[in-house]
């Protein structure tokens, strides 16, 4: 079942309900009004009829009542009176009716109801005597039913003379009574009567008058009031206004009448009221009188209510006419909607099955149904999928374009590797081409993800084997720049051994030395150098700028200059030494750079010591020597001129540095030491004043413990951090011995 | 223009009143580093802007590096005889001999710039 169908189902359904509910609720209220109105109707009818009846008794009948009738209707009664005759005594009428004067009496009787009678006001009057006789009877000349006087004419008390009769022994009595056709040819009369009893003197009753009056003229006036058919019901029986005018009754009364009988009997009830739907009237029943059982004697109503129920009808049928045409139009507008939308909704459904099958062609109608606007939520829908769709063509579009650009790629990679099949041999070649096929194979079929997947697989398998060609080729280099590299090392190792045989192996005999010397790498711009002559003894300290390499050769240069600067002939002092050097260097390093711009040269100290004279002489370039002793530790600082510099002027010249009868250790070093820095980010030099302190808190001053001290001291300030320099650190002292400046062979090599 | 510190070089800033030097140096080849400062420390004394200050903070420096600042500050000096108002200010934390003792070697060579030694709390 689609989704439209259950919609329509339910509101159809829901209708249904609705429809039942207000049908159920009318029911009701109609039930409940029914009710109302029948009351109504019974409380108007009855009372409308008793007063009727009361008031034409009142005027009518009661008048003849010896007690509350008028003063001169009564006075006829009166035994001791003479209404004929207008005067005191007997009256006639008792005497008439005692003397059994029966004529005299009818007279008398005549004379008292003549006049109504002729005037309609009663129907009848009759008088009996004591045992029954009828004395006097008198009836109206337009009468209906039997006539009250006639021959045949039986009224329902005369079978039960003697209990009518007694009944009057208290006075007057009202009572309804029943006149019937012993011949049948008449109906019966209904009447209204008053029976009275006339008494003697003596209180002895002597006669009974009734007076009577037809019904039928009342209920004729009634019905004529109430717009409405009547009619009586004796027991089983019923007589109409018709009855008595010898007219037929209509087949339609006859039913009423049968249904309204019938009615009693049903419910056992006498005063009732309710609808005879099929005549469309109202039949009701009332009690006749108060005087008679309402089962002996009843009036039924027929008041026509076909209008009312026509128009009662109507409405119900117009109201049932726009329920059903609202309803038709409902759902007619909802299935007009539900089509529409669920059709709109369908083209989305359909446009969507074809993009899943591939078709992105399909375009959404853009009909929009009845009571559709832009906004609703199909129509969002649809709008959405149509975006979809186009982003979808975009997406196809962009598909194609990397299909296109893949295939491209992929050419480019076979012809790759044709031409790197081509550069193999043998079998690796065979087998290359046979892959390539293969992967030509793979790419050119199966779906546009096989073929990326494809294409993929081809790219890195085309990669693993360029970079298997190019790792053999890369390696084939390495191992050449390997070589390379140890045939460097080599060559430094043996500059580094070369090095080496260049600082002095041996030592002054009457001198304790202690040397660190280490060079940043293999080799470096530093070098100490000792010169033993019988006289003197030459020693010095050198950091050549730059390191590696280039500071080694510089170191070669300075140490031949350092040889060469040496006047063993003469006296010479240490400034002028080192000002000999300084010109050697500056000499020759101009020679090989006419420019000389770069700061070529080394900074260091030398000493020179006069055995004979105990003198000491120091000049330094940009460098100081320590001394440490029993009073404590000095510095003495050279020039701040570096040797070879440029900067300064053409006949500078170094101080020399007097120490006369020297005691103590004495530290020469490179700015190697000094500079040695703190791991920390802003790091700090080591500096000269460590060097200072350390020296002056040195218990054993021997050179050995002093040069271990530094170092330990150096190793512990740098931390983790390498050596940015070649470094060396020599510590001398004099060995105190007056015996003999025995000659120590020369120390270090040359001439 | 900002110079960043390297390995083995300080951090340089220039600005057109002012130069800021902090850091260590020792590049393996000095001249690959120092000669785009100096070009660039002549184009900012050339402008017209009035006073000029160089801070030097260095921590350590090697031997070529001394020939560096030497042409740095020969650069500053003729600037300065030129007319040019030009404070130097060589700042050292007070532990560091090593480094104060180079900013009074550089002092003696320093007459026509305005030249400070300026102690600066361990940072």
């Amino acid at each position: 079942m689609t989704i439209k169908s259950k919609m329509l189902l339910i509101i159809l359904l829901g209708i249904g309900i609705l429809f039942a509910a207000n049908l159920y609720s009318s029911l009701q209220t109609n039930s409940a009004h029914g009710q109302y109105s029948s009351d109504e109707s019974l409380t108007a009818h009855s009372s409308a009829w008793f007063s009727n009846m009361d008031t034409q008794f009142v005027s009518n009948l009661l008048a003849y009542d010896p007690m509350d009738g008028s003063e001169r209707n009564a006075n006829f009664w009166d035994p001791e009176l003479d209404p004929f005759e207008e005067s005191d005594g007997e009256n006639p009428l008792f005497t008439a009716i005692l003397e059994k004067d029966a004529e005299t009496a009818e007279g008398l009787f005549e004379q008292v109801f003549s006049d109504a009678i002729m005037e309609e006001q009663i129907t009848f009057a009759i008088a009996y005597d004591k045992r029954g006789l009828q004395l006097y009877c008198e009836s109206s000349l337009y009468l209906v039913g039997v006539d009250p006087c006639a021959e045949s004419a039986q009224p329902d008390y005369f079978l039960k003379f003697g209990s009518f009769a007694s009944s009057l022994e208290n006075g007057s009595v009202r009572r309804v009574t029943q006149i019937s056709d012993l011949s049948g040819e008449q109906p019966v009369s209904i009447n209204d009567t008053l029976a009275f009893p006339l008494m003697s003197t003596g209180d002895d009753l002597i006669a009974m008058v009734v007076v009577g009056r037809n019904v039928i003229d009342s209920l004729e006036q009634f019905s004529e009031n109430f717009e409405i058919e009547t009619a009586i019901a004796i027991g089983e029986k019923a007589l109409t206004v018709h009855d008595y005018y010898g007219e037929e009754r209509s087949p339609e009364l006859n039913t009423l009448i049968r249904a309204g009988l019938s009615h009693a009997t049903e419910t056992g009830t006498y005063s009732y009221s309710f609808i005879a739907e099929k005549e469309g009237t109202r039949v009701s029943s009332i009690p006749f009188s108060k005087e008679i059982r309402a089962s002996d004697l009843r009036i039924l109503i027929f008041d026509d209510q076909g209008e009312l129920l026509a128009t009662l009808k109507e409405a119900e049928t117009t109201a049932v006419m726009i329920f059903a045409a609202v309803s038709l139009v409902i759902l007619g507008l909802v299935f007009l909607m539900t089509t529409s939308s669920f059709n709109r909704i369908l083209d989305a459904i359909h446009l969507l099955e074809k993009m899943g099958e591939g078709d992105l062609s399909v375009e959404m109608p853009t009909n929009a149904g009845l009571l559709s606007s832009k906004n609703d939520e199909v129509s969002r829908l649809q709008s959405t999928i149509d975006e979809y769709r186009h982003h979808r063509q975009e997406a196809e579009v962009q598909r194609r374009d990397r299909a296109k650009r893949r295939d491209e790629r992929d050419q480019i990679m076979f012809e790759k590797m044709a031409s790197l099949a081509e550069q193999l041999e043998g079998q690796a070649r065979d087998m290359l081409k046979e892959e390539i096929s293969a992967m030509r194979d793979t790419v050119s079929s199966g779906s546009d993800e096989e073929k990326e997947r494809a294409s993929i697989e081809v790219m890195s398998k085309a990669f693993s084997r360029m970079s298997d060609e190019v790792g053999t080729l890369i390696d084939a280099r390495t191992h050449e720049l390997v070589a390379a590299k140890d045939e460097i090392n080599s060559s430094i190792r043996y500059a580094a051994k070369l090095q080496n045989a260049l600082l002095p192996k041996t030592m002054p005999g009457d001198f304790d030395i202690n040397v660190e010397w280490q060079p940043r790498d293999l080799v470096g711009g530093d070098i100490y150098f000792i010169k033993d002559y019988p006289d003197r003894v030459y020693i010095a300290v050198v950091d050549c700028t730059g390191h590696g390499v280039p500071g080694a050769f510089l170191s070669i240069i300075a140490r031949s200059h350092l040889d060469k600067a040496i006047d063993a002939k003469n006296y010479q002092s240490a400034g002028n030494y080192l000002t000999a050097v300084n010109e050697l260097l500056k000499e020759t390093l101009s020679r090989s750079d006419q420019k000389n711009t770069s700061e070529e040269g080394f900074d260091g100290g030398v000493c020179i010591y006069y055995r004979k004279e105990q003198k000491l002489e120091f000049a330094g370039a940009k460098s100081s020597i320590f001394n440490v002793n029993g009073t404590g530790a000095t510095e003495v600082s050279g020039d701040r001129k570096s040797v070879g510099s440029t900067r300064m002027a053409a006949d500078f010249s170094f101080t020399t540095h007097e120490i006369s009868s020297p005691v103590g250790a004495f530290v020469m070093l490179t700015d190697g030491i000094t500079d040695v820095m703190s791991p920390e980010e802003k790091p700090i030099a080591f500096g000269r004043r460590r060097v200072i302190k350390i020296l002056r808190e040195s218990l054993e001053k021997t050179p050995s413990t002093i040069v271990k001290n530094i170092m330990r001291s150096v190793n512990l300030y740098r931390g983790d951090a390498p050596f940015r320099d070649d470094l060396t650190l020599l510590a001398f002292s004099l060995i105190e011995d007056d015996s003999e400046l025995s000659t120590v062979s020369v120390v270090g090599e040359d001439s | 223009m900002i110079f960043e510190a390297g390995q083995r070089t300080p951090q340089v800033e220039l600005t057109p009143t002012s130069c800021l030097i902090r850091g260590e140096c020792y590049p393996e080849n000095i001249s690959e580093w120092s000669d785009p400062i100096l070009k660039a420390l002549e184009e900012c004394l050339g402008n017209d802007e009035g006073g000029f200050v160089v801070d030097i903070e260095l921590y350590y420096f090697n031997s070529s590096s001394a020939k560096f600042l030497f042409d740095f500050f020969e650069f500053l000096e003729e600037s300065a005889e030129g007319g040019k108002s030009i404070t130097v200010n060589w700042r050292y934390r007070a532990e560091d001999d090593t480094m104060q003792e180079a900013g009074e070697d550089f002092e003696e060579d320093v007459s026509a710039c305005s030249y400070n030694m300026v102690m600066v709390e361990q940072a």
